[in-house]
């Protein structure tokens, strides 16, 4: 560190030396080229500078402080292609330079985001998409990735849960692994993160590296993408502050329909044994609420030619759809930079700051399991005012669930980061950039005397705590080198990145209180600690990532594109033998509008070609494992004590390193018509060798049964493509429409090697109790997501299922063996595909995103145990009375039959958003220079032909390998309207 | 300058180092354990063998024809595994066996770590204490291949712990031979200790009890009997003095039961220290938990097979030593009327059939059982030293010590019935074999014509009897069936003979998949 140090500060002093410049001023308008129409609020910035200017209402702008000599200007605005124009400028005097810009459906100019730096958009060669905040899913948002769900082809975002403190699932280009994380790698303003680290009103845009060409300079982490969030920075320019708010309300998507205690006494005399209980409740009704969610945004900015400054706080305050699921988030940030001698020293320092405090105790999907489950003729109360209990196999009244179980978790993270960069000549930029991110969680819950732990399990009174931290530290040098000689533009960037990462945690959890009243917070009163039946459990790990990258990116005339990139990597938790890789990746563009023969084709703005190949990496889940070592384990009554013992912790894996995909896209964008038609196609396929599997092995010679190895080989390959259309374009209205479509195929080539060996296939995913069969199959050469179970054809007249045994002759269900399953379907979405619309009428504007997924089947577990007339100890759906078949009701125990697996395919509206924008108020003495309100809506409407509650399911499962398995426990989705308003001062 | 150049080197080597720093583990060059910590793990699998989940308990009752898993309300259908079990249905893919093999090997291998970890010098042992440490080990060693032995006959013998590479099977013969030679080896060095020091570990009286126990076994593994052998090893137990049957049956199986005379080796368990075992979870039915004041819902699945039940005499005490039978209800009215009747294994309520109740169910009892499983009792011994005696044709000789075992059974009702005599135990089984129909009745088969005296032409039945209601639900009726040549070839409750080779198991999927060198057993 201290020669770097040194280094910076005898480059920076001369530097010092330097006087302050004379400056001038520029004034225009900025107009749309095709209809002449004044821009308000488009960008008018000085490059290479952080002045910038923001048209007012007539277009026109002004900037000050400009050093005098000749300076470029660039004006943009969304759905507008920028313009850029020289203009050189005196001492003390105004120039005027007026823009016209050209209106395109896609921007092409645009500066996207890439690792380690940023690129235009029209040199890049790899697969990227981006996404900035005007095209953002305006709507309550769960965290980044639903701002981008639909936007762009091949990244699926899901949102399976109607928990509030739940995520998005994201899934992009296929499934690339069987054991190995599935998280993308998420950068934060370059710093590793997550989706939720920043508040979604905070983001300025989110790009993703798709391909292996353009992640590979991450190295080890980035087979799953890469995210990039760039946060909103203010360019400078006026003191500004901006105020956004919404409010919400949620509704059940859509109610499971099960018997009412009308139903049950109609049905009684009609022989079904239920037992009526003599009351009704609606337990649906008792165990949900209407909640009302509500945050609020506020952002200052401001500074000058020297110092910029971002504040910002968002206060987020979500309530679940059951009663008492509160979640509250504060996010704070600040970002200052600071520019000196004249722009050769730029000092940036970050702060980011998150609590989440959220209700914890009761497990919500049980709870609504027991809500469906529970007799409709019960009551909630018994005379004593007790919670009414049965004590019947798993059958707990939900609302004591609920009610008698309190506590929190929150969470605090706080991210610091400062970054220096030296441009000791104009070609060179060098940045140092360190921080550090701390996280931790406190969480705990208590049950009362009145919860079931004690009214059943005679415990009296539950209490747990844990707390856990996360700290990790970050160290990046880079250097970038840009030069253009005649028509050869090169860019090359180096640097080093260091990252350390420490996870500890405890928790502690007894029972038996003398009283209830202390809940969480006095622990030591809970008898179980010495009667030995207290759990104590405390953890430590870490690792390490360390890399050094390359890349030059190297251009001709903006025609012929080349980037190539080498990351050498390593990786604490790889095997003493593999602790380092490389991960190249070169890809190259070819600009075909450019060339002259294209001339004669002038409809064509735009057309580029590209391919690439690059090498990324998935990086086991855990520190250790392929260290030899020991731990004190189960105890052993040795001569009347009870002693641990000592054995072996794992099977030492050496050789254990990452897996190793490889990736090959090719693909070309266009823009045609006056630029109103664009669009991008992909093609890709890519390749995880040395795939992570924990394999059975032979005991002895083995320590234990299994190791973690890297031997198998997963394919992925798909098509992914893109277009957007200006429909309609004049000064008052501007329509345009925007699809895209993705498809993926996958197939495990092959999981053994000489060493490992598994058979050719496994299972994944579960039903539970009481069926207890795994619900996929997958088999070497297949496909993930298989449905495996037995397949229904029709129902004798007992009642009981005729299934197609192994060899496909009808028999009755009772007589089968596990050998008569057979697959039944795919829970993984075969395409995807997105249309979205965008109608600005003056001020107005209206958005419609609409997406849906294809080619794909769904367990229906819901149908599966609530279908069922002969289990009458529990509630069940109305359609168990439906004849199965168009026969007769089932008279067999439940079973994983295909008539419960159902085609999945859907087409949602997914948002709509209305709003208006209103300009500058004539209030507070026009200090609301903007303001907009708008309605929205999301999840509104499904068209599908599946039963359940809402076909947008997991597309992996608890397991990560069982996609489309609609739980029966799933925390039930749910519609939101809301309403928002922003006002800038 | 030079400072300078140190201080890059040290930068530079601390921006590359990847070495990793564990913080709850043991590294190799720390590794110094104490005599208990040392030995745990070659014990600890026995506890995941017995009593706990897929444990022997469940597959070497179920196979046989006292206990069945039937489907029940609350599921137990578990993927056709348990009525695998019970129709003789099963394949490499069947959990239990592969739980066992899992479990023996582990121990197995762990045997041969600490070996060489004692006799390598890796971890510091006293050169006094090594031979009876190393006997201990091994004889403990032979026990587990004496189950496999037992299930899967042809496995692997593995001592050296160095050895890499796939291991070689050996036959069923050659493990036989290994075993006996191991025990027989390992007695002199053996502790002859009894009570509190050996207490759960091998000393020289278990290994003579496993040594009886192989010997009588003798003719199912080889095809050569050796009941003469059985002889002296059991006279050794007898003569080593401070064993003894209990006055009261259950006393081998009361909470407190590590103190009990009767016991010679045995699994320990503890609901905080060691809590494998759970199968009172498995067995008792949910709402017994407010019953016995249990701190735990049961989860209600294995039951005793009727046709057994009706097998005992009724003035035999252990019939209700041994199943929980009639109305169990608590103060509110919740718990159940158990019956005998269990109508079919793919269809049951909570109350068909009898619950085990051999193992002592205590309030406040959670999903670990403090009872410690009993792997040899000295009724055990006594009455395979009656096998054998009545097989080399001491009938009588045998019929005293069935009558001594017998005596407690019938002490509150009819001391008299006690008394057995050797032509009763060269009488054929009381048990009734047949399919139990739908309706209840015992016949050929389903919907068949109904039978009486199914049992009838058992060689030495009334001997299997015997065992079979003195060790109902120890894990023993699969051997035993297998030794007196009827698990195979009769038929009950809804079970009917699925072939002669499974008296062996299948070697587990796994095990093939993973080591190419092993051959499936015949039949399979």
């Amino acid at each position: 560190m201290r020669p770097v140090l040194v280094a910076l500060l005898l480059v920076v002093l001369p530097l010092a030396l330097c006087r302050a410049q004379d400056v001038g001023k520029v004034t225009g308008v900025v107009k749309d080229r095709t209809t002449a129409a004044p821009l308000a609020g488009a960008q008018v910035t000085v490059v290479g500078t952080r002045l910038v200017a923001v048209t007012d209402a007539a277009g026109g702008f002004a900037l000050d402080g400009i050093p005098v000599g000749t300076v470029t200007l660039r004006a943009r605005t969304i759905g507008y292609g920028s313009g850029e124009q020289a203009v050189s400028v005196a001492t003390g005097e105004a120039t005027t330079a007026d823009f016209e810009l050209q209106p395109q459906a896609v921007e092409l100019e645009g500066v996207v985001v890439v690792g380690y730096g940023t690129q235009r958009r029209d040199a890049i060669t790899g697969a990227v998409a981006s996404v900035t905040s005007d095209q953002f899913v305006e709507a309550p948002t769960r965290d980044a990735a639903s701002l981008i769900a639909g936007k762009i082809p091949g990244l699926a975002v899901t949102t399976p849960s109607g928990n509030p403190t739940a995520g998005t699932e994201i899934t992009l280009r296929g499934t690339p692994t069987i054991q190995g994380p599935r998280r993308p790698l998420v950068l934060v303003d370059g710093i590793p993160g997550s989706l939720s680290t920043v508040a979604p009103q905070d983001i300025e845009s989110i790009d993703v590296l798709k391909d292996g060409s353009a992640a590979a300079i991450y190295g080890s982490r980035a087979s799953n993408g890469v995210i990039l969030i760039t946060t909103k920075r203010n360019a400078g320019g006026k003191p500004t502050i901006r105020y956004e708010s919404y409010a919400s309300q949620q509704t059940l998507y859509r109610s499971p329909d099960f018997l009412t205690a009308a139903d049950y006494r109609r049905l009684i005399p009609q022989g079904y044994g239920f037992q009526d209980l003599g009351y009704s409740t609606d337990w649906q009704k008792l165990v949900l609420r209407s909640p009302a969610s509500a945050t609020q945004n506020l952002t200052i900015s401001g500074g000058d030619a020297a110092t910029n400054y971002t504040g910002a706080l968002t206060f987020d305050n979500r309530q679940g759809i059951f009663q008492r699921s509160d979640d509250h988030q504060l996010t704070g940030r600040v970002h200052v930079a600071h520019t000196m001698y004249d722009g050769r020293l730029v000092a940036d320092l970050n702060m980011l700051t998150r609590v989440e405090t959220s209700f914890f105790g009761p497990d919500y999907n049980y709870a609504w399991r027991q809500t469906l489950i529970r007799n409709p003729t019960d009551r909630v109360f018994d005379d004593q005012g007790m919670w009414q209990e049965r004590g019947t196999y798993f059958y707990v009244n939900p609302l004591g669930l609920i009610d008698e179980d309190n506590g929190s978790t929150e969470n605090r993270n706080l991210r610091l980061h400062g970054t220096l960069t030296l441009v000791p000549v104009s070609k060179l930029r060098l940045s140092i950039m360190g921080g550090t991110e701390r996280g931790s969680v406190q969480q705990g819950d208590a049950t009362t005397f009145r919860h079931v732990n004690t009214t059943q399990n005679g415990q009296n009174g539950t209490a747990y705590r844990y707390s856990g931290s996360d700290a990790s530290k970050i160290l990046e040098i880079t250097g970038t080198y840009a030069d253009r000689i005649e028509r050869h533009n090169v860019n090359l960037l180096g640097g080093y990145s260091y990252q350390d990462f420490e996870n500890d945690w405890f928790s502690f959890n007894t029972y038996n209180f003398p009283t209830d009243l202390f809940g969480t917070n006095r622990l030591q009163s809970g008898d179980a600690l010495a009667a030995g039946k207290a759990g104590v459990q405390s953890f430590k790990s870490s690792y390490k990532v360390i890399g050094f990258f390359g890349r030059l990116n190297y251009d001709w005339d903006n025609r012929f594109l080349l980037m190539g990139s080498l990351r050498y990597e390593g990786n604490s938790r790889f095997g003493a033998n593999h602790k380092w890789g490389f991960f190249p990746a070169i890809s190259g563009g070819w600009r075909v509008s450019r060339e002259a023969f294209m001339r004669g084709a002038p409809f064509v703005n735009d057309l580029k070609l590209r391919v690439g190949y690059g090498v990324t990496g998935i990086a086991p889940q855990n520190s250790y494992l392929s260290l030899t070592s020991y731990t004190y384990g189960s105890r052993f009554l040795y001569n009347g004590q009870w002693v641990q013992g000592l054995s072996p912790t794992r099977n030492p894996n050496p050789d254990l390193r990452w897996e190793r995909k490889g990736e090959i896209n090719l693909g070309a964008d266009f823009s045609l018509f006056d630029y109103r038609l664009a669009g991008s196609l992909d093609l890709y396929q890519r390749d995880t060798k040395d795939m992570l599997y924990n394999y059975s092995v032979p005991v002895p010679p083995y320590l234990f049964g299994s190791i973690l190895a890297n031997v198998g080989h997963m394919r992925n390959k798909g098509i992914e493509a893109q277009l957007t259309y200006d429909i309609i374009r004049s000064p008052a209205w501007r329509w345009t429409t925007s699809a895209n479509w993705s498809t993926n195929s996958n197939r495990l080539i092959s999981l053994s090697n000489d060493v490992y060996r598994t058979s050719d296939w496994f299972t994944a995913g579960y039903t539970g109790e009481p069926i207890q069969l795994p619900t996929h199959r997958i088999d070497v050469g297949g496909p993930i997501g298989n449905f495996y179970g037995y397949q229904s054809v029709d129902i004798d007249s007992a009642g009981e299922w005729i299934v197609l045994d192994r060899n496909g002759n009808r028999i009755p269900i009772r007589s089968v063996t596990l050998a008569d399953r057979r697959v039944l379907g795919n829970g993984l979405p075969k395409q995807y595909a997105a249309w979205s619309n965008t109608v600005r009428w003056n001020k107005a504007d209206l958005t419609v995103n609409m997406r849906g997924a294809f080619g794909f089947q769904i367990l229906n577990f819901q149908r599966m145990f609530y279908e069922n007339p002969t289990i009458l100890q529990y509630n069940m759906l109305r359609s168990a009375f439906d004849p199965v078949y168009g026969k007769r009701t089932v008279n067999y125990s439940l079973a994983l039959v295909s008539y419960y697996i159902e085609d999945g395919d859907y087409w949602k509206v997914d948002n709509v958003t209305l709003g208006y924008t209103l300009g500058q108020l004539r209030v507070l003495s026009n200090a609301i220079t903007n303001a907009r309100v708008y309605v929205s809506g999301r999840n509104l409407y499904t068209i599908t032909g599946y039963k359940g509650l809402d076909p947008e399911v997991s597309t992996r499962g608890p397991d990560g390998l069982s996609p489309g398995d609609d739980l029966r426990d799933k925390y039930p989705t749910t519609r939101v309207w809301s309403v928002g308003l922003s006002l800038t001062f | 300058m030079r400072t300078a150049f140190a201080c890059l080197t040290l930068a530079l080597v601390a921006c590359t180092d990847l070495t990793e720093v564990p913080y709850g583990e043991v590294t190799e060059k720390n590794v110094k354990p104490s005599i208990g910590s040392l030995i745990a793990p070659a014990y600890t699998p026995l506890r995941r063998v017995w009593m706990g989940w897929y444990g022997n308990l469940d597959f070497q009752e179920e196979t046989a024809d006292e206990l069945l898993t039937p489907v029940r309300p609350n599921g137990w259908y578990d993927g056709g595994t348990y009525i695998s079990l019970h129709k003789h249905l099963w394949d490499a893919t069947q959990g239990q066996p592969a739980t066992l093999w899992g479990n023996a090997f582990s121990g197995i291998n762990n045997v041969n770590r600490i070996i060489y970890q004692i006799q390598a010098g890796v971890v510091p042992v006293p050169d006094t204490s090594k031979p009876r440490l190393i006997a201990e080990l091994r004889a403990l060693r032979a026990y587990n291949y004496s189950l496999l032995l037992d299930n899967f006959g042809n496995v692997p013998i593995v001592t050296d712990f160095k050895a890499t590479g796939l291991p070689d099977q050996a036959t069923r013969q050659q493990v036989y031979d290994f075993v006996v030679q191991e025990l027989t080896s390992t007695l002199p060095d053996l502790s002859p200790a009894k009570g509190t020091a050996m207490y759960g570990r091998m000393n020289r009286w278990a290994a003579y009890g496993i040594l009886a126990r192989v010997y009588l076994n003798a003719e199912v593994y080889t095809g050569t009997p050796h009941y003469d052998l059985v002889l002296p090893a059991t006279q050794a137990i007898m003569d080593s003095g401070g064993y003894a049957l209990e006055a009261k049956y259950r006393a081998p199986f009361a909470r407190n039961n590590d103190k009990s005379i009767e016991i010679i080796w045995a699994v320990p368990y503890d609901a905080i220290n060691a809590t494998e075992s759970n199968f009172h979870m498995k067995t008792l039915k949910p709402e017994l938990r407010f019953v016995f004041n249990l701190q735990a819902q049961p989860w209600g699945g294995s039951a005793s097979n009727p046709q057994f039940i009706d097998t005992y005499d009724s003035l035999d005490t252990r019939l209700h030593d041994t199943w929980l039978m009639g109305p169990q209800f608590d103060a509110q009215g919740r718990g159940y009327n158990f019956i005998e009747r269990v109508p079919r294994i793919d269809s049951t309520q909570f109350n068909n059939g009898y619950p085990v109740w051999k193992y002592e169910v205590y309030a406040g009892e959670t999903g670990a059982s403090d009872v410690d499983y009993p792997i040899i009792r000295y009724a055990e011994v006594l009455m395979m030293r009656a096998e054998a005696l009545l097989r080399t044709g001491q009938a009588d000789a045998a019929a005293a010590l069935v009558t001594q075992v017998r005596q407690r059974a019938f002490a509150a009702t009819d001391p008299a019935r006690a008394v057995v005599t050797g032509a009763e135990l060269m009488t054929g089984s009381r048990y009734n074999y047949g399919w139990e129909d739908i309706d209840g009745v015992v016949k050929t088969g389903p919907g068949g014509t109904p039978v009486t005296g199914g049992g009838g032409d058992v060689v030495y039945g009334r001997f299997l009897d015997e065992l079979g209601w003195e060790f109902a639900s120890e894990g023993h009726r699969r051997q035993d069936m297998i030794r007196f040549g009827i698990f195979t070839t009769k038929t009950w409750f809804n079970h009917a003979p699925n072939g002669a080779y499974r008296t062996l198991f299948a070697i587990p999927e796994n095990a093939m998949t993973t080591n190419s060198k092993l051959k499936q057993n015949p039949g399979y």
